[in-house]
């Protein structure tokens, strides 16, 4: 009896929880605003700012984008002969840390907004601005595709710029070319901090991800070309060195492969 | 078994995904059903729809191929490590030594057997797009059986390469869909007019643009550049020996991404003959000592690549294609007016030019010239 009152109470506040939760939020409204912001359209940056659940729900567009991003990067990984399992969750690490990443440049930009500009706009709201502007990018899967790829990365890459500037000109007071300034400013501040006092943040994140690959990645495109000569220097029989046989140097590629 | 079972396993979540990622799609999809009206013209748009998701999953999974290859997921396909090759050229004997084949078909066996009858010249063929498995197509064994017989004693002609495959491996084995290709192929032997060789060309197209891809091109290059340096060895390969690359439509291009390899591993003067070749002019150009770009008047397929590739643009004076172009490495040759393939493409033996010679009588004329007389 006591039990069964127990339960009663239970499933009653669960429904007083259910019934708080909105039925109407940013998650449900998802597709729409995505489509709204790849439209570049000003009207749905005003409507996600009221939008309830609209902070995660940028958040997880960030992850998306962030995971298309680390596939665009794929080749580096094989390259390195990662192994599947490690593959998979180097991805998921290299969007966690591309999540990271752009929290910095929204309180990069926010501080510009709020220093540079003498503007005012609460944190959340840049970061819900920006968050969803990364939309075009989860498209970014189509980067993958050979050969038209690389167009594809910077044809994205445009996107979001703009996206991210028709955003914050819509939720602030500033004129279109501020807003560009304050998001450029942000860039080049967080490139600055990430080349000086945030070197041990970016070698932390550096360090992770060679740590979930189970090795120290070679990122730099010359190494990652040489790698691809390793073991292909022909071996004569019978002779002593491979000196004998030096071959010519490809005038496009590298020096020194790994043996 | 194992493998196989976790390849379908991952091809079926690829599927549900696919439908999973796509689904908000579907409610603009349904207006387009509602303004048909009409349950053929839906099930033809479905099929489009279908065809084109298809289409662009194919893309997307087409490098992994010879990614996967490199980063050694497939297992041991294929070795990544020098192997040995006698030298031989390069000694004293071997300068000095007499070149007498007793017969061609032999001389394969001979070289390894005995350093005194060694081949002069190796002779690589890498096929077009439409190569699916060993058994090449009527026209192109046609091609290929009057290319051996006319050949020089002296030269050794190979084959047997798979240009799409980084693992030298057909499409009708020892793939997830090999069934399915084989489908194709059986449809094709019985039915040559059957269109679903395209879905061939187009599987082998993404290959092609793989090879041309900045990100992937090195690795796919490096594999089939490997997958010829096998068969090389195979052939009994003396090191020293200069080599041709022939490389018909796509397999030119294959042929030029793995020259910087090549050049690499055996550094030996190497010449690529492109027929009706689809190339984009990337870094191997600076790797050979001559192309030789021989295409007909008729060809679309070739002008579009050479429209395609920005390297290739006059514009772009710096490019490798330029560069080469500019120090006379490329010649190019007119096969006159030919198609890029088919009943009126360079290789038929039955079509004829304005002269009364045979598309394949000229092209074999044209090859066989540049033959005995290498840059």
């Amino acid at each position: 009896m006591v039990l069964n009152q127990q339960f009663g109470y239970l499933s009653q506040h669960l429904t007083q929880i259910l019934a708080a939760v909105p039925k109407v939020d940013a998650f449900s409204q998802l597709w729409g605003l995505v489509k709204g912001v790849i439209a570049l359209r000003p009207i749905t940056f005003q409507t996600l700012q009221n939008q309830p659940h609209s902070l995660p729900a940028a958040l997880t567009i960030v992850f998306i984008a962030g995971i298309a991003q680390s596939l665009s990067q794929i080749v580096v990984l094989f390259i390195n002969q990662v192994r599947p399992l490690r593959f998979i969750l180097s991805l998921v690490i290299s969007a966690i840390l591309f999540v990271v990443g752009f929290g910095f440049w929204a309180l990069s930009t926010w501080v510009m907004i709020n220093t540079v500009f003498n503007s005012y706009l609460p944190l959340s709201a840049v970061i819900r601005t920006i968050g969803f502007s990364y939309a075009p990018l989860m498209l970014g899967l189509f980067v993958v595709m050979p050969y038209f790829g690389s167009a594809v990365f910077i044809l994205l890459s445009i996107w979001t710029l703009l996206a991210v500037v028709v955003g914050i000109d819509t939720i602030s007071t500033l004129a279109l070319w501020e807003a560009f300034g304050s998001v450029a400013l942000g860039w080049i501040g967080i490139q600055l901090i990430q080349k000086t006092v945030g070197q041990p943040i970016a070698s932390l994140g550096q360090w992770i991800i060679n740590w979930v690959a189970g090795e120290d990645l070679i990122r730099n495109r010359n190494r990652l070309a040489e790698e691809l000569y390793a073991g292909l220097r022909t071996q004569i029989a019978g002779s002593d060195s491979l000196s004998q046989t030096q071959p010519v140097r490809p005038s496009n590629v590298p020096f020194h492969p790994r043996k | 078994m194992r493998r196989y079972f976790i390849q379908l396993c991952a091809a079926i979540f690829l599927a549900i995904g696919t439908i999973v990622l796509l689904s908000p799609a579907n409610d603009q999809w349904l207006q387009w059903y509602i303004a048909f009206n009409s349950k053929l013209l839906g099930f033809i748009f479905d099929l489009i729809r279908v065809g084109l998701i298809a289409l662009v999953l194919a893309g997307l999974l087409s490098p992994f191929e010879s990614l996967g290859w490199w980063a050694g997921w497939y297992g041991d396909g294929i070795e990544t490590h020098s192997f040995l090759i006698p030298q031989t050229l390069s000694s004293p004997q071997a300068t000095s030594a007499h070149i007498h084949p007793p017969s061609r078909e032999e001389a394969t066996e001979q070289a390894i057997a005995s350093p005194h009858s060694l081949p002069q010249r190796y002779v690589i063929y890498l096929d077009g797009i439409s190569q699916s498995c060993a058994d090449y197509p009527k026209r192109v064994q046609n091609f290929l059986d009057t290319l051996e017989a006319a050949l020089p004693k002296e030269m050794v002609f190979i084959q047997d390469i798979m240009a799409y495959s980084a693992l030298n491996r057909p499409l009708t084995s020892q793939r997830p869909f090999a069934s399915f290709w084989r489908w194709v192929n059986r449809i094709e032997v019985s039915n040559p007019n059957s269109p679903l060789d395209i879905l061939i060309n187009l599987r082998n197209t993404f290959q092609v643009a793989v090879s041309t891809d900045n990100r992937y091109g090195p690795v796919f290059n490096r594999g089939t550049a490997q997958v010829i340096l096998n068969s090389l060895r195979q052939r009994g390969y003396q090191l020293g020996t200069p080599i041709t690359l022939l490389g018909y439509s796509g397999g030119a291009q294959v042929a030029l991404g793995a020259v910087t390899y090549l050049k690499y591993a055996l550094d030996v003067p190497i010449d690529v003959i492109s027929i009706a070749g689809v190339v984009s002019g990337d870094n191997g150009v600076a790797e050979i000592e001559r192309l030789y770009h021989a295409r007909g008047d008729r060809d679309m397929l070739a002008k579009l690549g050479a429209a395609m590739f920005p390297k290739r643009w006059p514009v772009m004076a710096w490019s490798s294609w330029n560069k080469a172009r500019t120090e006379g490495k490329i010649q190019f040759i007119s096969l006159g007016p030919v198609s890029h393939n088919g009943a009126t493409g360079p290789i038929d033996p039955v079509a004829k030019l304005p002269s009364g010679q045979s598309h394949l009588s000229r092209t074999m004329e044209i090859i066989l010239n540049i033959l005995a007389a290498p840059s």
